[in-house]
């Protein structure tokens, strides 16, 4: 599981490439965890190159949205493919989250 | 020594505080189907949502709309590890992305299986009221639920005025109960889908197996409530099942259903839980021929023998040309669970002059699927194997496959199979060196 980071003002943008599962949940959780530890609760994760997802890796998700929407913040989705949508459905995760098409419209979206 | 009515008002909480004392890391059951009990469930929902309980691992068996709404919502996934016994509406989707666990279990091992498996930390119920002599009763819910109440450590009941009151070993004394709660609020109902064109047919030639005298076990759906409709000139039935249901009633109030000639609880309705509508829970109310009991007596396959004739009715998903059933797979995926089939097929056989019934549609997704197929998928499970399958019955016919060859079974299968796939379910019996 590669993370890679970016700033765009305030907003955080990850890309998560590769699998997210048992194995590389607890990684991806230390680096969230990291991101809002310097005080960024608005995030972007661009989950172009995201090619699996576990049910770990969702429980990651839904506590690191927890967390920072209890500061205001918000993890916004964009880019899935079409095995993560289907997985975010069946799981019912698709009405916890805000899933964008594309990275642009998930950071546009924190200043509409 | 308080009255019982002192205890119960010593014991009377809300649900708020009646939750409170739940930790987190607790393992919670709760009780089954029409006895989820909502305000309970509710507020330890409003607990861990409020952060105040987190990694509460939480036991369902068919879990409804109660539980789904509640602790099984999707906002509570990172907190809650749930387990599923039996997949329902409510779990499947959960199941088939890790969600949810299911548990793989025979019913009547459940109690067993989570009293010396799970170090159950609090269980949740709805009962009926008390009566004069501190009596609840666990209602609808015998099940497991009565044994998870007497092992765990700190049991909350919710007390509904449309729990109906049953008899058998269905009471819970308040003395064995930590805390009241009071909730009256409509119990869950089921509701079926209409009757299908092929029922008939399979309802016709399942009571045509079905001798007078009988005792049943009729699984829960559509085609059960079929089957008991052709079942209406019979004589003398009796009742010993896993899940009491509406189309039961009928043929007890038309008469069909007397019980007069069973060997085990002769005149008494058995049943463990009861899934129906608010009329059939009113009719089971204070009804004296009403008699519930722990799963690990109504499905134990040695007490189900005890009565001459018993007959069990359940459906399965598919067959194959072995005669391995699978009635819980579906799609890659735990759709349903083993539940009590094997409890039933093994327990009706063994009964004098029993028989187990396997009924199902030849076909689905709208007859381009044949159920009969020539191998199970490499993933699907066996619910049913194939030394213990008795009768099949599909709206093509009925076939016994005891003490047939591996020849025989494949054609008879193949007999019952729709006539559009017999033909090439033939080759491949040819192929697999059946025929």
């Amino acid at each position: 599981m590669e993370l890679a980071e970016k700033k765009s003002g305030d907003i955080s943008i990850l890309g998560l490439t590769g699998r997210l599962d048992a194995y590389s949940a607890t990684e991806v959780e230390k680096r969230l965890d990291g991101v809002i530890q310097t005080g960024c609760v608005k995030m972007v994760l661009n989950l172009e190159g995201l090619e699996y997802i576990s049910s770990s890796g969702l429980r990651v998700f839904l506590s690191q949205l927890k967390k920072v929407r209890k500061q205001q913040g918000d993890i916004k989705l964009a880019c899935m493919k079409s095995n993560i949508k289907e997985v975010f459905d069946i799981a019912g995760f698709t009405q916890l989250f805000n899933i964008f098409e594309t990275e642009d419209a998930a950071n546009i979206s924190y200043n509409s | 020594m308080q009255t019982y009515r002192a205890q119960y008002r010593s014991k009377l909480s809300t649900p708020e505080k009646a939750v409170s004392g739940i930790k987190s890391g607790s393992t919670l059951v709760h009780g089954l189907a029409a006895a989820e009990p909502p305000a309970l469930l509710q507020a330890i929902a409003d607990r861990i949502r409020a952060g105040e309980l987190q990694n509460l691992s939480v036991h369902s068996l068919l879990p409804m709309e109660n539980v789904s709404k509640t602790l099984l919502s999707p906002d509570l996934a990172d907190c809650v590890q749930a387990f599923s016994w039996f997949v329902s509406r409510s779990s499947r989707s959960a199941v088939k992305v890790g969600l949810n666990y299911y548990v793989p279990n025979h019913f009547h091992q459940v109690p067993r299986l989570m009293r010396e498996n799970l170090d159950i930390d609090v269980t949740v119920t709805a009962v009926s009221p008390m009566d004069r002599s501190g009596f609840f009763s666990f209602g609808t819910s015998n099940d497991y639920t009565s044994t998870v109440a007497r092992c765990c450590k700190w049991l909350i009941v919710e007390v509904n005025k449309n729990m109906p009151r049953v008899f058998g070993d269905a009471l819970l004394h308040i003395s064995e109960v930590d805390a009241v709660v009071e909730h009256t609020t409509p119990l869950i109902e089921f509701k079926w889908p209409g009757p299908k064109a092929e029922d008939n047919a399979i309802g016709k030639l399942v009571a045509e197996l079905v001798p007078d005298g009988a005792t049943l076990q009729l699984g829960f759906g559509g085609l059960p409530n079929v089957i008991a409709m052709k079942l209406m000139d019979h004589k003398d039935l009796g009742i010993h099942t896993e899940v009491f249901g509406p189309a039961m009633v009928e043929l007890i109030r038309k008469g069909v259903v007397t019980g007069r000639r069973k060997n085990r609880h002769p005149m008494k309705n058995v049943f463990t839980v009861a899934e129906g509508t608010r009329e059939m829970y009113r009719f089971m109310h204070d009804n004296p021929s009403m008699e519930s009991y722990p799963v690990s007596y109504t499905n134990n396959p040695d007490v189900i023998a005890l009565n001459d004739n018993m007959i069990s009715i359940n459906s399965i998903i598919e067959v194959d040309l072995l005669g391995q059933c699978n009635s819980e797979f579906l799609a890659g995926s735990e759709y349903s669970g083993t539940g009590g089939q094997l409890d039933y097929v093994r327990g009706a056989y063994n009964s004098r002059d029993g028989k187990s019934i396997l009924a199902f549609y030849s076909t689905a997704k709208k007859g381009q699927v044949s159920r009969v197929v020539p191998r199970l998928d490499s993933g699907a499970v066996i619910t049913t194997p194939r030394m213990d399958v008795h009768y099949l019955v599909t709206e093509h016919g009925a076939v016994n496959l005891k003490g047939k060859s591996t020849r025989d079974r494949a054609l008879d299968i193949i007999s019952i199979a729709h006539p559009r796939f017999r033909d090439s379910l033939l080759r491949e019996a040819e192929n697999m060196y059946l025929l």
